[in-house]
């Protein structure tokens, strides 16, 4: 057991719990450093790997949540649902990071990409 | 402050015909893989690359794009590209004439058998997994024009398509002979 039980503790109270599903941090940490130009729902899903059910009701939660942002772009004549983290999204993704980091005791710094 | 190559990149844009514009998706993942095959090909540039969903990307090339706007729409820039530079833009664009799904595929490949130095089968997989959304056909262009593109003969591929060369130039002149 490392020695910062008690910051573990105390910080997992900051932790959006909600936040805490596989699919959720895969949507999140995928689209962590790509800002505003985000990605297509058709990049996440393929990328990822999920089904069409799964990113279209995690998205739609996170988008609720205010952690995520979508629009209509269209890229050779077909219309598609682009996602971007937004600041508060970024906000709270590093805050999770930071505290799985402490959990599992792994250097913050090597966590980045 | 980062280091920037963007007027080496506007250089590239405006000797590939290409005016960004940054509220255009399609223009900002042209953009992205242009780069990023340009670099793939020995073109130098400051900005590293890793694999995303949307495919190789550069956070920090999309800073230039998003912070000097004006700069790339105008599409203008002091910086000339030398001979070998301007080159590998005409040979990119010529394969994949500004292709914005052409582009997302052929630069995929390229990461995963250029830079990962994946097996081409094995890239090839795996592009046909992470773009399955595109058609069959266009993975399998955007792949053979990545291979057209960035392949470099070794020294032995060298000799025999030498050998081969100057047999079909021996039988040439001997036929003019007669």
């Amino acid at each position: 057991m490392p020695d910062d039980l008690i910051t573990i503790v105390e910080e997992s109270e900051d932790v959006d719990s909600t936040l805490i599903s596989r699919v959720r941090l895969e949507i999140l940490w995928a689209l962590s450093e790509l800002g505003e130009d985000g990605a297509t729902a058709r990049q996440l899903k393929a990328g990822l790997n999920l089904s069409d059910g799964v990113l279209y009701a995690n998205l739609k939660k996170l988008v609720a949540m205010g952690y995520l942002r979508s629009e209509k772009v269209t890229l050779e004549g077909k219309e598609l649902e682009l996602y971007a983290i937004t600041p508060e999204g970024l906000l709270e993704w590093r805050r999770i990071r930071s505290w799985l980091c402490k959990l599992l005791d792994c250097d913050d710094d090597a966590c980045e990409r | 402050m980062p280091a920037s190559d963007r007027s080496k990149v506007i250089a590239c844009f405006r000797e590939a015909g290409f005016r960004m514009d940054k509220n255009r998706f399609e223009h900002r993942l042209i953009a992205q893989k242009l780069i990023y095959l340009l670099k793939l090909k020995g073109v130098a540039f400051c900005y590293s690359f890793h694999l995303y969903v949307r495919g190789p990307y550069s956070p920090d090339l999309a800073r230039e794009y998003y912070q000097h706007a004006d700069e790339f729409s105008r599409c203008e820039t002091e910086s000339t590209l030398s001979s070998a530079e301007a080159d590998a833009v005409a040979g990119l664009t010529s394969l994949f004439d500004k292709s914005p799904s052409l582009l997302e595929i052929g630069a995929t490949y390229g990461y995963l058998a250029y830079e990962l130095h994946h097996p081409p089968e094995q890239a090839y997989r795996t592009v046909r997994r992470m773009k399955s959304f595109y058609p069959g056909e266009q993975i399998v262009k955007g792949v053979n024009r990545a291979k057209q593109y960035l392949f470099v003969p070794a020294d032995e591929e060298k000799a025999a398509l030498e050998a081969e060369l100057q047999e079909w130039q021996r039988a040439g002149i001997r036929s003019m002979r007669h």
